[in-house]
């Protein structure tokens, strides 16, 4: 006998299979979780399975998230026979080889923003699900938020007359103490640029709002540009590229 | 940015601005209207119609929870508050509920068109010229610099 009662086990199954444990694993397997409280979804998400590096945390993870079972290889939930949707919440510069690999093996394909840490990775992963025909997803989350998706239904139903002047800011303190030791989220290889990791979210909401894009100006400056290397028994000092360099 | 509308842009990011956690600002302003969105206030969207009499000059905060709103089918009665949190779960619930044959929105190419335009905007600092966002996608004109890269 089934522990599902009758009324779920109607509902088919989806396997998720999330890749990364860090804070968007976490947002991405809360949403997965709550989202059957809210919605008549038609059917059931299951959260199969979760990976990461270092066991221990990803099987700490794994039980807080209520995910069936942890793995230290992200090949293992590609592999999995019982993961539909392979969800990706690594460091931006991870996601091009994983989204290859899941289409490849003709999962449908969720992913965190952005894309990539740059455009060559984002267009190797766009590619990668167009060859492969599979179901895929990129997540700029907020476009979910009531406030921002009425804006945009406004701006859509003409309530505003034609969009003339967009503008936006987007400003924290996450980098801000230089103490704060050389890690991912600083090599622009793995994190990207702050442009690319914050900006996105903005230019996705001008792209949605008003449309496309079609040219640019700029400037940037990375403000701390060394930082400790922990790698480096703590001693040394790295350059940190997150955002682009002034020219010199 | 210059937008293929007509319309003009400007934005700003950081991660160095000390006592800004996660200070997220949108404003549009239209022919005949504003609008204007402040995440430290989530719930709720400015308005303002041009088309209005003088005596109501000004703008008007819409709670943009209430039911006739997007994405708030399920949540709390208004006034409650929707929040990050809930951002993720509307996403999952968006996904699963056009699973297995509906379509998903934004997919990929949105989010390749999106690299697009943060990778011409790290080129334009770099070179310190407007750029085209078609220049990223042809692969004209060369990367953005030898020292944009580790």
């Amino acid at each position: 006998m089934s522990g599902a009662p009758e009324w779920q086990s109607a509902e088919p199954e989806v396997g998720i299979g999330i890749i990364g444990y860090g804070m968007m694993g976490k947002a991405h397997s809360y949403g997965y979780t709550l989202a059957p409280h809210i919605r008549a979804l038609g059917c059931r998400p299951r959260l199969r399975v979760i990976s990461g590096r270092h066991r221990g945390a990803v099987e700490s993870a794994a039980r807080k998230y209520g995910v069936q079972r942890a793995v230290t290889d992200w090949r293992e939930v590609v592999a999995s026979p019982d993961v539909d949707i392979i969800d990706i919440c690594t460091p931006p510069g991870t996601h091009a080889e994983i989204v290859e690999a899941a289409a490849q093996a003709g999962k449908a394909i969720v992913c965190e923003k952005p894309l990539a840490s740059d455009y060559d990775g984002a267009r190797c992963a766009a590619d990668a699900v167009r060859r492969a025909g599979v179901r895929n997803a990129i997540c700029f989350n907020y476009r979910k938020l009531p406030a921002l998706a009425l804006m945009n239904q406004l701006i859509d139903e003409g309530r505003i007359g034609q969009p003339r002047l967009w503008r936006a800011t987007w400003l924290s303190d996450e980098f801000l103490d230089p103490e704060i030791p050389f890690d991912w989220r600083f090599r622009r290889s793995q994190g990207a640029s702050t442009i690319a990791d914050l900006g996105a979210h903005l230019v996705d909401l001008a792209g949605w709002m008003v449309g496309d894009v079609e040219s640019v100006s700029a400037q940037s400056q990375t403000f701390v540009t060394e930082r400790t290397d922990p790698a480096n028994g703590g001693s040394a000092k790295t350059r940190s590229t997150t955002t682009t360099p002034r020219p010199l | 940015m210059r937008f293929r509308g007509g319309a003009l842009g400007v934005f700003e990011t950081a991660k160095v601005s000390p006592r800004r956690p996660c200070d997220f600002v949108v404003e549009v302003n239209g022919s005949r209207g504003t609008l204007r969105f402040d995440y430290s206030r989530l719930n709720e969207l400015w308005y303002g119609d041009a088309d209005e009499p003088g005596e109501l000059y000004g703008m008007r905060r819409i709670r943009a929870e209430h039911q006739s709103h997007p994405q708030t089918e399920g949540w709390w009665s208004i006034g409650q508050g929707i929040g990050y949190g809930a951002s993720f779960v509307n996403q999952a619930a968006d996904l699963l509920a056009q699973w297995p044959d509906g379509e998903w929105t934004p997919d990929l190419e949105t989010g390749l068109q999106v690299q697009a335009v943060c990778e011409a905007m790290e080129r334009a600092a770099a070179q310190r010229r407007w750029v085209n966002v078609a220049e990223i996608a042809d692969g004209t004109r060369g990367a953005a610099s030898a020292s944009n890269t580790d």
